[in-house]
């Protein structure tokens, strides 16, 4: 009776050690591989939202070892005010004025840019025309007595949008507009969104050094996608089952439409690797 | 029946030495992948820039209004980018030594990460933005 006591706990115990070794292996292999993954995705992450020089998607030889969809642009605040102390005619009377000149002289900021990815926003992000006249930046603007208006202008230093240029009247130019310092914002830039879109994924992924499977998704402010980048035709799959690790960050990008810009926007990037 | 008594007491010895084994095996049991120190802060600075390149953060810290409410207003704006993993406090410094830490617990390990902002529009005002940011229990 003792001994079958005896060979009863050993058992009991033996077969516990069993299970604790068992487990923590498993353990051990499962967190190491979250781990790896999760250093690929915030690594991957790190270097969407990185820069990087300019690569092509159809020579699969200039892949980029960062992904770098990010671009510098450029903002800055014009302030058109129709009181008295800002009338070029200081004894002139207030009119309401519609039409007004707005002139920028765009050698005033000491660098040569993207003059096609110029974006003129009003105070309710409305896109406000604008055209190149020399080396003024001129744009039309309604502004009614004591009125001030405040105006957002971008423009981007290495992109290649198309000219969206539209008549600008010249006759009226009562006020002199006042124009704020430059501050320098990083957006998602269309071209690379555009580019990426159409690499090849099996050698991008190559070109970014990564062991794991990968997808990357891009959504708008209402949460629909505008980019869906993954292996194969298949751009919805995602594994359900298995490790799959997901890290997101908000993101300001260029919208446009057939290579003319019209606004920026917010959205986010998703970015999932498993495999 | 003494034999037995010790054969018993044998593998009850066994059996506090596999435990002792077990203990010292799986003391340091892997832990699970948590949010590191340097994500955290990275997602913080990320969640800051974010905000000031779309437009959000100047107008709010040069708004005029009180820096407790426009300190609050971000917060909110920041809850929905940050995981719900972490609290944060933000503190607006107009001075550098203006930022407290009143509102950060001081049991924990706390992350700090600034952000400077140099104007606005018509203001040239220095301003510190800072985020005192800590993971949740």
């Amino acid at each position: 009776m003792d001994y079958i006591l005896a060979i009863g706990i050993f058992l009991l115990m033996f077969s516990v050690l069993i299970v604790f070794s068992a487990n923590y292996l498993q353990t051990m292999k499962n967190t190491l591989s979250v781990s790896l993954r999760r250093g690929t995705a915030t690594d991957l992450l790190e270097s969407i939202t990185s820069y990087d020089s300019s690569w092509n998607y159809s020579n699969v030889f200039s892949y980029p070892s960062k992904l770098g969809l990010k671009t510098d642009m450029y903002r800055f605040f014009v302030l058109v005010n129709n009181s008295q102390n800002y009338l070029k005619n200081q004894s002139g009377s207030l009119t309401a004025l519609t039409n007004e000149l707005v002139e920028i002289n765009k050698t005033a900021f000491g660098f040569s840019f993207d003059e096609n990815s110029i974006l003129i926003l009003d105070e309710n992000g409305n896109s406000v025309g604008y055209n190149i006249s020399g080396d003024n930046i001129i744009f039309n603007v309604n502004v009614s007595i004591n009125e001030a208006r405040w105006f957002t202008v971008y423009f981007d230093d290495d992109s290649n949008f198309t000219d969206q240029t539209s008549f600008v009247n010249t006759s009226l130019n009562n006020i002199t507009e006042v124009t704020y310092p430059l501050e320098k914002i990083n957006v998602i830039q269309y071209k690379k969104v555009y580019d990426l879109n159409l690499s090849n994924y099996t050698a991008m992924k190559s070109a970014l050094g990564l062991d794991y499977d990968f997808h990357i998704r891009l959504y708008n402010e209402s949460g629909d996608t505008f980019l869906d980048y993954a292996t194969g035709y298949d751009q919805s799959e995602i594994p359900e089952r298995g490790n799959v690790i997901a890290l997101q960050r908000p993101i300001i990008y260029q919208y446009a439409s057939s290579w003319k810009i019209s606004d920026i926007k917010e959205g986010k990037i998703v970015v999932y690797v498993f495999g | 029946m003494t034999k037995g008594y010790l054969y018993t007491m044998e593998v009850l010895l066994t059996v506090s030495m596999i435990f002792i084994a077990i203990i010292f095996a799986f003391r340091s049991a892997p832990s699970k992948p948590a949010l590191e120190i340097s994500l955290i802060k990275r997602d913080a600075f990320s969640a800051l820039e974010y905000l000031d390149n779309s437009g959000n953060l100047r107008p709010l810290v040069y708004s005029g209004k009180p820096l407790d409410i426009v300190e609050m207003q971000i917060e909110d704006l920041l809850r929905a980018m940050l995981t719900k993993k972490v609290e944060f406090e933000v503190d607006i410094c107009k001075n550098s030594d203006d930022c407290t830490t009143e509102n950060s617990p001081e049991n924990r390990e706390v992350i700090v990460v600034d952000y400077y902002l140099s104007g606005y529009k018509k203001s040239y005002d220095f301003y510190r933005v800072r985020m005192y940011v800590w993971k949740m229990i």
